[in-house]
């Protein structure tokens, strides 16, 4: 029914009436009554039908209030508002003890517990202002279900609403949010501020990559106080956590073994100097490009950036679907672009699900009043780069993981293999932390909304969130890992000559993981094994007589 | 004048032979820089006598991996009764619980196909290929079916 006040409703609501009274008996209907009707309110969600109630005042089922709590329910009934345990525990009280007296005169309950229970206060379980669960994931539901259907189909239809959530992650992830910035206060005291509204953020979703499942969302400490989703609508600078997308691209022309220059140099831009620095101040002038992407080098990225082309390192970044556009400036090899944290999980996804990107999903079915499913949402994935170039990507952030920049996981309990990046922006103001296996990732991130440095890096701020989050998920956590691609070939080479490594020659071998088109099909020229006099009579004989 | 000769060319056969016996000293590999993946393809049986729809669960298999062969026995089930939106719900769940088995990709570029997606059909079915390319008579199977995709 509609709230309009015209004949028409009155009439509409007579006839219905009468269809209830006939078709239904007095306890049946007092029940549909009690099920449906306004007990109160909670910020902005309000709270229906009588089991709610129960939960919201005194964190019980009905089955389970004692005499006085019911009958302040039933005294909440005629003004919820008025009389609100929360609002006015007086008035509640006096409420209360009235319902009491009515109880006695009908001879539902004796006098002497009416003298037990009138002078006793009114006790709640005290007001919690996210009383929903999952509150920022419902929000990002409520919008996506605003976009399929009228306010008037969603409020009269009765609609079942069947999402990916999964309530045991959802909790891990507030929890290991909530534990993991209360720590960095501890930790760095001025991090710490009264104002609610100024206090150091952060932000988890949890996805299973193939699918784009969405099982967690988490965004931000406390909902009451900012319904403000980082999730989905915070523009973060990506920091190091974009550079997997260059090395992606970089992977049409190089190998992981390929040599990037590390040495500190300015750089035009625009006609200004930049010059870029690395994280860690004793970095080597040399790299590979796994040692490179999974220690995160700035300067070796950024040379990299202009080998592969800042224009198609933008288009991955738009390919991506990261950004709309992208202005091509070598700053962006850094993570210099706003991204949200729901657009850089679902890009990470890529890596996690052979080089397909799922579209992120929330809702899976919607049914009405008969139990008919009305819509349904399956994965949707997209191609984005091949199997083979995902592996490698993957297998170099498990470097990160084994020797990198997230070197500390395995310390923090997480001992089956994981893909991880880090990211740290300008003046530490973002900290993040993106980490994958087959079956789910997580993102992480840290810092304050107004943008200002948190003083610690995506290792020590997001990291560690990450880790908690984990373990308290074991459901989740199969101890795969990604499994080799039929073109993928693994080959030891020499390190300084990056040719087919002479097994007992070479000093400096390495074992790395190919594309066919990018495996090198020499033998080390470098390290050549002493020859024999057959192999110079040999070598004499063919260059002498060329045959 | 051939002494000497003989000599000298004795003498480098002798140093070029005792240079090869004394070559520097090996060093040993490496540590991997890699992540110690297995790079070797499981080893593929010789004759396979009949692939069946679905591998039969085996002793020792997780419950994980019991589940998920479940599932996708329950897909084709929906499939062969034309039902492909709920052949595709619990062919999903199937590749959540364990994404890298082949036969829940192959069965959703079915499901796919089936509801006329050719898109969808087609990037399930590269999926399907990238698991189970190696398998001769799984192989031939998603061949065909990317050519059914493709018409």
């Amino acid at each position: 029914m509609t709230p309009e006040r015209t004949y028409r409703r009155k009439l509409t609501e007579l006839f219905i009436a009468l269809i209830i009274e006939f078709r239904y008996k007095k306890d049946e209907i007092l029940e549909i009554y009690l099920n449906e009707i306004y007990w109160g309110q909670n910020g902005a969600e309000a709270i229906n039908g009588a089991g709610e109630a129960a939960r919201f005042y005194f964190g019980k089922k009905i089955s389970a209030l004692t005499l006085s709590e019911a009958a302040v329910l039933a005294g909440l009934i005629k003004a919820p508002n008025v009389y609100s345990p929360y609002l006015h525990p007086e008035r509640c009280q006096q409420r209360r003890n009235t319902v009491l007296r009515a109880m006695v005169q009908m001879g539902m309950i004796d006098k002497a517990d009416l003298i037990r229970e009138s002078p006793l206060s009114v006790k709640t379980i005290g007001k919690h202002p996210a009383g929903r669960k999952a509150p920022y994931f419902l929000d990002t539901v409520n919008r996506q279900l605003s976009e399929l259907y009228t306010p008037s189909t969603l409020t009269q239809l009765g609609l079942s609403i069947y999402t990916t959530l999964d309530t045991e992650v959802q909790a891990a992830a507030e929890k290991a949010l909530s534990d993991g910035l209360q720590q960095l206060e501890k930790a760095n005291p001025p991090l710490v501020r009264e104002n609610p509204l100024q206090r150091l953020q952060g932000a988890v979703v949890v996805i299973q990559p193939k699918t784009g499942s969405i099982l967690a969302l988490v965004g931000g400490r406390d909902y009451g106080s900012s319904q403000f989703d980082r999730v989905t609508q915070a523009k973060r600078q990506a920091g190091s956590t974009i550079k997997p997308f260059l090395y992606l691209t970089a992977l049409d022309r190089f190998s992981l073994i390929t040599l990037l220059d590390n040495r500190p140099r300015d750089f035009i831009v625009n006609g200004r100097v930049w010059h870029p620095k690395n994280y860690d101040p004793a970095a080597k002038p040399v790299y590979t490009l796994r040692s490179a992407l999974a220690t995160s080098q700035n300067i070796a990225t950024v040379n990299l950036a202009l080998e592969v082309g800042l224009d198609r390192l933008s288009k991955t970044v738009q390919r991506f679907h990261l950004a709309s556009s992208v202005e091509p400036v070598p700053a962006v090899a850094l993570g210099a672009i706003d991204v949200t944290p729901l657009d850089l999980a679902v890009a990470y996804c890529a890596f996690a699900a052979d080089g397909v990107r799922p579209f992120p999903l929330t809702i899976k079915d919607v049914t009405n009043e008969t139990g008919e499913v009305i819509e349904r949402h399956h994965a949707n994935i997209e191609k984005m780069t091949t199997p083979e170039k995902a592996f490698l990507i993957n297998s170099v952030l498990r470097s990160a993981v084994t020797g990198g920049t997230a070197r500390s996981l395995p310390n923090r309990g997480v001992t089956w293999p994981v893909a991880g990046k880090t990211g740290t922006t300008n003046n530490t103001r973002d900290a993040w932390f993106v980490g994958y296996t087959p079956d789910i990732l997580a993102l992480i991130w840290v810092g304050f909304d107004d943008g200002t440095p948190i003083h610690a890096s995506g290792s020590r701020a997001a990291l560690p969130i990450w880790a908690d989050l984990m373990k308290q998920i074991p459901q989740y956590i199969s101890g795969n890992w990604f499994r080799v691609p039929p073109k993928i070939k693994r080959l030891t080479v020499c390190g300084e000559s990056g040719q087919i490594a002479q097994k007992d020659y070479c000093p400096s071998q390495i074992e790395e993981f190919f594309i066919d088109e990018h495996m090198p099909n020499e033998e080390c020229s470098l390290h050549q094994p002493r020859q024999g006099v057959g192999q110079i009579l040999e070598r004499i004989r063919k260059r002498v007589f060329n045959f | 004048m051939s002494s000497i000769f003989k000599n000298i060319l004795i003498s480098l056969v002798s140093l070029t032979l005792l240079g090869g016996c004394a070559t520097v000293k090996p060093y040993p590999p490496s540590p991997s820089t890699g992540s110690g993946q297995q790079a070797t393809k499981p080893a593929r049986p010789v004759i396979i006598k009949k692939i069946p729809e679905t591998p039969a669960p085996r002793a020792g298999d997780s419950q994980r991996t019991v589940a998920l062969l479940s599932l996708v026995d329950q897909g084709r089930a929906y499939l062969k009764q034309n039902r492909p939106d709920a052949a595709i719900r619990v062919l999903e769940r199937a590749v959540n619980l364990n994404p890298q088995r082949g036969e829940s990709y192959y069965y959703l570029a079915q499901a796919w196909l089936m509801k006329k997606n050719s898109v969808q059909a087609l990037e399930y079915n590269r999926l399907a290929e990238s698991y189970l390319g190696d398998d001769p008579q799984w192989a031939g199977r998603v061949k065909t079916q990317r050519q059914k995709i493709a018409r």
